[in-house]
């Protein structure tokens, strides 16, 4: 006992004063990249994969379909799992911790597509190569995820799967009332308005406003829709404080102060709204791709198979339709693994076309390659997100920024009390969004 | 065995001797010199291994987040890289509006949790000291969330608070008539967070209490009745006073646990809507792991860290005669 | 006591029953639906208005809760780390808190604070340090590297409960064994134990509560799912964007019972083990 307890002190002395020497030394931001072998490993490794669980449309693992589909084109390389909880705050605490202490694993983690320009900021993740490099490789893929997982002209990650909103709305309803889907905002506005009248339903259309990450992207695409942005592309300039910011802004306030979506929706993420439609209680939802499983579950909707899916509508007047904003999770390379070769191998085979067209053929994860996403077996599906998806247009956060999460929380604490409240001073609101955004990016909100 | 028989009868109890030590015997001789001394050794020898565990563990890490709350530091691939020595995370964090925010919250929070759960736990303490057969039954019902996993009953209570199928959300509707926002707007959200913070707490305090209930000598029950006082005044005039230190205990730990409450806010309500359940460890958290910085998270940790310590001896200034004289020493 | 038992029998609508009620009504609601919701299939757990028992009962979330994550294991090693940790820490606490009681040792006040100021620090803010002592120490993914923070955290409160029982032991006790010649640790063993025993029970629940629902750290030192937790175990169920409310229940309800059941099964004792020495049973 007595020895155990005096190494730790012992230890324990070491890493502070190995920790404040460190400190002295000068700290350019070196290339983790130089120097070392990408090459596949000959001899047989094993690297760890940190994810989320994610399900094939059998309920299966696909992430072990994967591995092992892997596994045969690459039989030295053995890729083990490490499951993480699915909160995006929770797994970058975990993250954060490991590889800013240096540890060598997981190899490869799975990440949030808001996430490159901060991790690269703050070394956590590797550095891909210069995009000139691979130019071809990049070529693949729709610009706005190049875009976004790109940070002072490198790749940090490699895409794996996107997630895309759409308009979800109960199809045996309009067909009832003789309706349409709706291709304007204003026209789901008038439609809901009569489907709740007629007692159909209780509320007309759910979507996320909760005081959290949601609600920027649900405004982030109502602002797009009406003709605005909240950065502009490098993130640098604040470009909420707008004609189009209002209208956003009061449209969606307007639709809780007319009844036409419950106060509710200010508290509603992803899950809350999601439980609300399937529950029958909504005639519209807001939602991204998951949902068409998630609506037609059987045993676990009460409206399955009596669902339809088109891409957003719109303002009328705006020439931006079928926008969406740009979600989805990528494979990033920690840059302290000691299997590089392995590590860059794996994930960026799984953005590459055998594994993303198993993804797309056997599960509900919408794929980011752009010729998988438009192959004919995977657009023919059952599912019709996938034949939806090569047409949706993106709408990017300002994720640029190194401080994108302080900057997206100016923006959901600030609009969120004009939603709960179902109206209010847009102009003001929007003035101190403006606001809080701006000192978020200069590195002054704490 | 009954401690009954054997306590002394004229002091309900032993007050503690501020000096410690050896009964005084002799008077003042080399012998009770040589007697204290070896108990004093003793003594080290007992704390010893303790301080040793508790040292070898925190004393580097608190250490480390003091260091880094003095400085400019960033994440490097080698590690975090200090450039600087500076005060300005500290001074960032003093004219940062959330911080006084989450400052006044957490103490509200915590004022307010603890009070109620004090009157509370001692009256479920008193409940079930009386009570005979029922006890056990009642005691492990009491266990039961305290014992859950916080982040799971946090999710039961947000399920419960649901503003489109919570159950409480639907009675609240049904006896008002007009559908409630509980977790969507400050004023509830802050209540019902309290709410499910007393549920899961008070047993703390009820069992604390319990314990030290029983613990007391039952010979001055019988002088206050043969005195004639009736149950209320013998609970103010007998029980309360002896049990004093006992609460004092509960409610020092419940001080301490209320004032870095993170958990609950972290799955009931991320601290909002907006930031209106931001206590300061989930300020911390966020700067720390959120925002991913280091310095002024570090910071927002100390402080805190220094503002409970402060809170806890300023109590047991308060409560000096009770916990015993030499804490404030 | 003869005088207090004779007004229970005078009365049975006391305050004492009432209080009673009370206590086990505002406990027991939401352990209520906790069980019901845990019991119902995923299309009713969002059902509008709520049904107090589900349509149709089914036993789905806990197949799932089980079959999707390897719950057993979570369950040992949860047992292994927090059984550990409470022995350890009431042990040392016991010892210590009897110096610090009772000894003329000098310095126990800052001690006593010292104690204080390292238990009040957050835990968020050691984290990473931590993290970086026990990868240098190769403490990772074990049970040790979360027995060692759970101990060490834990032992402060300990020690501050157990010294403030042994303050409530008289004396005297103390003097007779020293007059019969025992050593200072057959006294604390033999005289003084017997006497604190709530208060030893006391420490050991506390300490095993705050270990069995510790999450942070379980999740951070331990990523590798041979030595997972209770609590990380619960948090991996779901997707980014569902709380799959059932099986949360279900799992929770399946780790809560057990204790719940061995408690009640276990009362005399742990009633006795809060009340030794109280005349009444």
């Amino acid at each position: 006992m007595r020895l155990s307890r005096r190494s730790l002190l012992a230890g324990g002395a070491a890493l502070a004063a190995a920790s404040l020497a460190g400190c002295a030394r000068e700290a350019g931001v070196a290339d983790p990249m130089a120097g070392r072998s990408t090459e596949l490993p000959e001899e047989p490794v094993t690297i760890d994969w940190l994810s989320q669980e994610l399900s094939d449309n059998e309920g299966n693992d696909l992430r072990r379909t994967l591995i092992e589909a892997f596994h045969k084109r690459h039989p030295t390389i053995t890729v083990r799992l490490v499951q993480v909880p699915p909160t995006t705050d929770v797994r970058r605490t975990t993250l954060t911790t490991q590889i800013a202490s240096g540890a060598v694993t997981p190899d490869v983690y799975l990440g949030d597509c808001a996430w490159p320009a901060q991790f690269a900021h703050h070394s956590l993740a590797m550095p891909l190569g210069m995009l000139s490099d691979g130019a071809d490789f990049w070529s693949g893929y729709p610009d706005p995820i190049v875009t976004a997982v790109s940070y002072e002209d490198r790749a940090w990650a490699f895409p794996m799967y996107l997630d895309i909103a759409f308009l979800y709305y109960r199809a045996d309803l309009l067909h009832k009332h003789g309706l349409e889907p709706p291709a304007t905002w204003e026209e789901l506005h008038r439609t809901a308005g009569r489907l709740t009248e007629a007692g159909d339903v209780r509320y007309g259309f759910v979507w996320q406003g909760a005081s959290s990450e949601t609600l920027t992207c649900n405004f982030a695409e109502m602002l797009a829709d009406a003709g605005g942005a909240l950065m502009d592309e490098r993130a640098e300039e604040v470009l909420v404080d707008s004609d189009a910011g209002r209208r956003a802004l009061e449209f969606m306030s307007g639709l809780v102060a007319d009844g036409v979506s419950p106060a509710a929706v200010g508290t509603f993420a992803e899950e809350q709204a999601m439980t609300a439609f399937s529950g029958g209680q909504s005639a519209f939802l807001r939602n991204w791709s998951y949902a068409w499983g998630a609506a037609n579950a059987p045993g676990g909707s009460a409206v399955a198979g009596k669902v339809g899916a088109t891409l957003r509508p719109t303002f009328e007047g705006s020439g931006r339709p079928r926008l969406s904003t740009l979600g989805g999770w990528h494979n990033f390379v920690n840059p302290h693994t000691r299997h590089l070769g392995a590590a860059l191998a794996f994930a960026r085979w799984v953005a590459q076309e055998e594994a993303q067209t198993i993804m797309a053929t056997t599960s509900p994860y919408t794929p980011t390659l752009s010729s998988v996403l438009a192959d004919p077996e995977v657009v023919g599906q059952d599912n019709p997100t996938f034949g939806l998806s090569a047409d949706a247009e993106f709408v990017v956060r300002p994720t640029q920024s190194p401080h994108y999460p302080q900057i997206s929380k100016a923006i959901y604490t600030t609009a969120n009390p004009l939603i709960v409240d179902g109206g209010g001073d847009a102009g003001a609101v929007l003035s101190e969004m403006a606001e809080g955004m701006r000192r978020a990016r200069d590195g002054e909100a704490l | 065995m009954t401690t009954g028989l054997s306590r002394p009868t004229a002091p309900a109890r032993p007050r503690p001797d501020p000096g410690g030590g050896a009964p005084r015997r002799g008077s003042g001789t080399v012998r009770r010199d040589a007697v204290e001394r070896r108990m004093a050794r003793t003594g080290w020898l007992y704390t010893a291994p303790s301080l040793l565990v508790i040292g070898g563990v925190t004393i580097f890490p608190i250490v480390f987040s003091l260091v880094l709350s003095f400085s400019q530091v960033r994440i490097t691939y080698d590690g975090f890289a200090i450039d600087a020595l500076t005060f300005g995370n500290y001074v960032a964090l003093l004219s940062s509006s959330d911080w006084y925010y989450a400052l006044g919250f957490t103490v509200f929070y915590t004022v307010v949790t603890v009070a109620v759960e004090v009157v509370l736990g001692t009256m479920a303490a008193l409940v079930m000291e009386r009570l005979g057969a029922g006890r056990g039954w009642i005691m492990a019902l009491l266990l039961i969330p305290w014992s859950m996993i916080t982040v799971v009953s946090a999710q039961l209570w947000a399920y419960m608070y649901n503003s489109s199928y919570g159950v409480i959300t639907w009675a609240v509707e049904a006896v008002t008539g007009s559908t409630p926002l509980i977790l969507g707007q400050p004023a509830p959200a802050i209540g019902a967070m309290m709410v499910a913070d007393i549920w899961k707490t008070t047993p703390f305090v009820a069992i604390i209490v319990l314990a030290g209930l029983v613990m007391l000598p039952r010979d001055v029950y019988e002088a206050a009745e043969v005195d004639g006082a009736n149950a209320w005044t013998t609970f103010w005039r007998v029980t309360l006073p002896q049990l004093r230190s006992t609460i004092a205990v509960a409610v020092l730990f419940r001080i301490l646990q209320a004032f870095g409450v993170f958990d609950l806010p972290f799955v009931l309500t991320g601290g909002g809507p907006g930031i209106a359940t931001q206590s300061l460890a989930v300020m911390g958290y966020k700067v720390l792991f959120q925002d991913l910085n280091i310095g002024p998270g570090a910071a927002v940790a100390t402080t805190t860290g220094l503002l409970v310590a402060g809170a806890c001896l300023l109590f047991l200034k308060a409560f000096k005669a009770q916990v015993g004289k030499e804490e404030v020493a | 006591m003869t005088a207090r038992g004779r007004r229970g029998v005078r009365r049975v609508f006391n305050l004492v029953n009432l209080g009673a009620l009370v206590l086990v009504v505002f406990t027991s609601l939401p352990l209520y639906w906790l069980v019901v919701n845990s019991v119902k299939p995923a299309s009713e757990v969002g059902r509008v208005p709520p049904t107090a028992w589900p349509d149709e009962v089914t036993v789905a979330n806990y197949v799932d809760a089980f079959v999707s994550v390897g719950f057993g294991r979570y369950i040992v090693n949860s047992l292994v780390v927090c059984l550990c940790a409470t022995v350890v820490v009431v042990g040392l606490a016991t010892f210590a808190g009897y110096a610090l009681a009772r000894t003329p040792m000098r310095g126990r006040g800052p001690v006593m604070i010292a104690l204080l100021m390292i238990s009040v620090y957050p835990s968020i803010a050691v984290l990473i340090p931590l993290y970086l002592m026990e990868r240098q120490l190769g403490l990772l993914n074990s049970h040790i590297g979360l027995m060692v923070p759970y101990i060490a955290f834990n032992l402060p409160f300990a020690i501050w409960i157990m010294r403030n029982y042994m303050l409530g032991v008289p004396r005297g006790l103390e003097d007779a064994a020293r007059v019969d010649g025992a050593s200072p640790t057959r006294t604390v063993l033999s005289v003084i134990l017997p006497q604190v025993k709530p208060g030893l029970f006391t420490a050991g629940v506390f300490t095993f509560t705050a270990t069995w629902t510790e999450f942070l750290m379980a999740l951070t030192f331990n990523s590798q799912d041979a030595f997972r937790t209770i609590p990380v175990g619960i948090a991996l169920y779901g997707t980014t964007f569902e709380v799959p409310y059932g099986t949360i229940f279900a799992a929770a309800v399946s780790v809560t019972a057990p204790i719940a059941i061995l408690v009640l099964v276990f009362r005399r004792f742990v009633v006795s083990g809060l009340t030794a020495g109280a005349v009444k049973g």
